[in-house]
């Protein structure tokens, strides 16, 4: 379980680091990696940036959940969805939109986009607390991760 | 103005006409020969009444009369010759019968005539007295003497006494005979005359027929010129438009071509009846140059085909210099063969109208315009309003689960370090962060009513209130609340948007009931004014009527939060809810005696 790194794709730091407290009380120590906008996301999951964290990702390897902001600088989350789904190797990745947006719009794109998930950030803490906990226990222990692509 | 014309027979008709007498006049002679024709064979003198006649006169010829009696006359002399007693005995019977004949024709002839016929003389004095004397002197005499053989005596009577009455018969014969002829003639002659007469009669009758005929064809034949005196009339007619009228008048004759143009006409462009000649130069002279082709083309258009009628529009140059606007309307006259001879037209003046027409195009173009410039700006107003409430839904929320989010990092990891006011205040933070997280979402709700597209579908009102119901009592299993839910409340709307509106009524009935211990609430429908309404009735808090007016505009409350929290929106949501569907939305309540929501539902 360690070893499968989740992506979160935020660009606002509090979430960032409230996120990040939230996988703590879940217990749920996966490395968690960090690209704060469309472009750094999709440079690290094409393998053409090595983040600094301790989530590298070796040869071949990709992430086992991203969490997908919708609203981030440069490329916007569903440019960066599509690109996933664009890609042969990135096509089946298990895509989770985690947004403050209830938007119909947004929930439709997202979901004609491909995303498997999608889930409204709640502004109360323990809200979302309980939502990540619930995220990481469905995505990395109950779900099975798909076939590589070779 | 319409000028009133009728269609001139043409001379295709006149010669059916004629044609027509002409056959009937023919057909009239050839009867009246034939009859004619007839008539004088039958007539005296005629082919067939000489036929008649000369047959009858050969049979006189050869068979003479009773009366002239040569036949008895002839008997006697056979008798003196004969000797055989057997032929004188046929010969006395003979003579005795042709005596009886002349005794019974003479005796008819007497009776047949009346006393005062000429004839009558001549027939019992030269007719009758010697023949009665003859056959009284060959019964009383000569039969005797035959019979006795004495043939001497026999001619001796034959000789003095019988040859003279013979005579003096046959001469009252010959004359009275002439006499009768010459009476047949003078007849023959006055039939001769009667039938001429009547002829004549016939004649006369015929040429009654054919003249009245002929004058009945003529009068006919007058309805050409009775044409041309009604033209004359609707010309005095036209006359009378032309002064009465104030439209101004044309008259166009296309055979001489000749114009004529009404004083009112002319006064329209400013000229008195005598300043503005009646010729086409004068027109045109004044007629717009833009305006000339298609006034002319109109015209002839008109002129070339009934079908098209005559209609233009054109400007004429005032006398004061201006140009006026015309509209001009006419008719072509034409003759029995569709050509036309005449043009009459009549012309008003349109400057006014048409200003008026340009006026409302102007003002229309500029409403249409000034309407695409609202749409223009509302669209861009809907399009930063959109772009608003998306980054209020994305963006305003994120601080705030910042906010509450560190806030409660901070009671959970420094709460030793806070005392029981500070963790208070932290506590105040959180929930005003909570409450802020409410009203944008229902902010986000109020803005997704307006803009949302309505989808109209049948709805259970019934069933959706039962749903919100149960899912109230399992939230709140405290609460003891009774619910009447009126079943079978079918409506026409949008069932999501409904669904919004009853939930915010619901959750303010359980709201303001929520003091009560023992709480009702009632859904049902009723009869309003205008129809049926649906009400939600409860007996919670209620509220003073004096401010029902802000009830249902946005962020108006009429309890204090701590009383019943609530963002404000709820019941404003509800109103754009039932406004989208044409309906109206009201309350009536008094403080603590609860609180009836009517709403009504017209696209039903």
């Amino acid at each position: 379980m360690n070893s499968k790194v989740i992506l979160l794709v935020e660009d606002n730091p509090s979430d960032i680091a409230l996120t990040k407290r939230a996988f703590e009380k879940s217990r749920i120590s996966n490395p968690l990696v960090v690209a704060e906008d469309g472009q750094e996301a999709l440079d690290y999951l094409f393998g053409k940036t090595k983040p600094s964290v301790d989530g590298a990702l070796a040869e071949n390897e990709l992430p086992a959940l991203i969490l997908l902001d919708l609203k981030l600088p440069k490329l916007d989350g569903l440019e960066v969805l599509q690109h996933i789904r664009g890609h042969e190797r990135t096509r089946r990745l298990p895509v989770v939109i985690l947004t403050s947006s209830k938007e119909d719009r947004d929930l439709a794109a997202g979901y004609d986009g491909g995303a498997n998930s999608y889930v409204c950030k709640p502004v109360k803490f323990e809200d979302f607390a309980v939502a990540i906990e619930q995220l990481g226990l469905y995505w990395l222990v109950l779900n099975e991760i798909p076939p590589k692509i070779d | 103005m319409a000028i009133p014309h009728r269609p001139i027979r043409g001379p295709s008709t006149l010669s059916k006409l004629i044609v027509f007498v002409g056959a009937a006049v023919f057909g009239l002679l050839v009867l009246t020969g034939s009859a004619l024709y007839t008539l004088n064979q039958v007539k005296v003198g005629g082919t067939l009444y000489r036929q008649v006649i000369e047959s009858k006169d050969l049979r006189a010829d050869l068979l003479p009369p009773p009366l002239y009696i040569v036949e008895g006359y002839l008997l006697a002399h056979e008798l003196a010759e004969v000797g055989n007693p057997a032929a004188r005995d046929s010969i006395l019977q003979k003579l005795r019968q042709v005596g009886g004949l002349f005794q019974r024709r003479y005796a008819h002839w007497l009776a047949t005539l009346p006393p005062s016929h000429p004839h009558r003389d001549i027939l019992r004095e030269g007719v009758g007295k010697p023949a009665i004397r003859f056959f009284d002197k060959v019964e009383n005499q000569l039969i005797p003497a035959s019979q006795r053989g004495d043939l001497g005596e026999v001619r001796k009577l034959l000789r003095d006494s019988l040859d003279r009455d013979y005579r003096l018969n046959r001469r009252a014969v010959d004359s009275l005979s002439a006499l009768a002829r010459s009476e047949v003639e003078s007849r023959e002659a006055s039939a001769g005359t009667t039938i001429a007469v009547e002829m004549g009669a016939l004649l006369f009758a015929a040429a009654l027929v054919i003249g009245s005929l002929l004058v009945f064809a003529f009068l006919w034949l007058r309805q050409v010129p009775k044409v041309e005196k009604s033209l004359l009339m609707s010309e005095e007619r036209f006359q009378l438009a032309v002064n009465a009228s104030s439209a101004g008048l044309w008259d166009r004759d296309l055979i001489a071509n000749t114009v004529y143009f009404s004083p009112v006409f002319k006064a329209m462009i400013g000229y008195t009846d005598e300043e503005f000649p009646n010729d086409f130069a004068a027109f045109f002279n004044i007629l717009h140059p833009e305006d000339k082709p298609g006034l002319v083309a109109a015209v002839q258009a008109h002129i070339g085909s009934e079908k098209i009628p005559y209609r233009a529009e054109y400007r004429l140059k005032h006398k004061n210099g201006e140009y006026r606007w015309f509209q001009g309307r006419g008719e072509a006259l034409r003759d029995g063969e569709g050509r036309p001879y005449r043009m009459l037209g009549s012309v008003i003046d349109i400057t006014e109208q048409r200003r008026a027409e340009e006026e409302i195009r102007r003002l229309n173009t500029e409403l249409e315009q000034r309407v695409l410039d609202r749409t223009a700006q509302l669209d861009l107003i809907n399009r930063e309003l959109q772009a608003f409430s998306y980054s209020v839904s994305h963006d305003l929320r994120a601080p705030l689960r910042g906010i509450d989010g560190w806030s409660l990092v901070l009671q959970e990891d420094y709460a030793d370090k806070l005392d029981a006011q500070g963790r208070e205040y932290l506590q105040s933070v959180r929930s005003e962060t909570q409450r802020m997280g409410h009203i944008i979402d229902d902010m986000l709700n109020l803005s997704r009513v307006t803009k949302a597209e309505m989808r109209i579908a049948p709805v259970d009102l019934s069933r959706l209130a039962s749903a919100m119901t149960s899912r109230l009592a399992k939230a709140n299993p405290l609460r003891k609340v009774e619910c009447r839910i009126e079943p079978g409340m079918h409506v026409h709307g949008d069932a999501g948007l409904l669904e919004m509106a009853l939930n915010n009524l619901f959750e303010n009935a359980w709201k303001f009931t929520s003091r009560k211990d023992a709480a009702h609430i009632e859904f049902f429908r009723t009869e309003g004014e205008s129809g049926p309404c649906y009400c939600l009735r409860d007996d919670g808090a209620g509220f003073d009527m004096a401010h029902a007016g802000k009830l249902f505009s946005p962020f108006q409350r009429l309890h204090k939060y701590a009383e019943f929290p609530g963002t404000g929106i709820g019941l404003a949501t509800v109103h754009r809810v039932i406004s989208r569907h044409g309906g109206k939305v009201w309350a009536e309540s008094r403080v603590n005696e609860g609180t009836r929501v009517y709403f009504t539902l017209p696209i039903n």
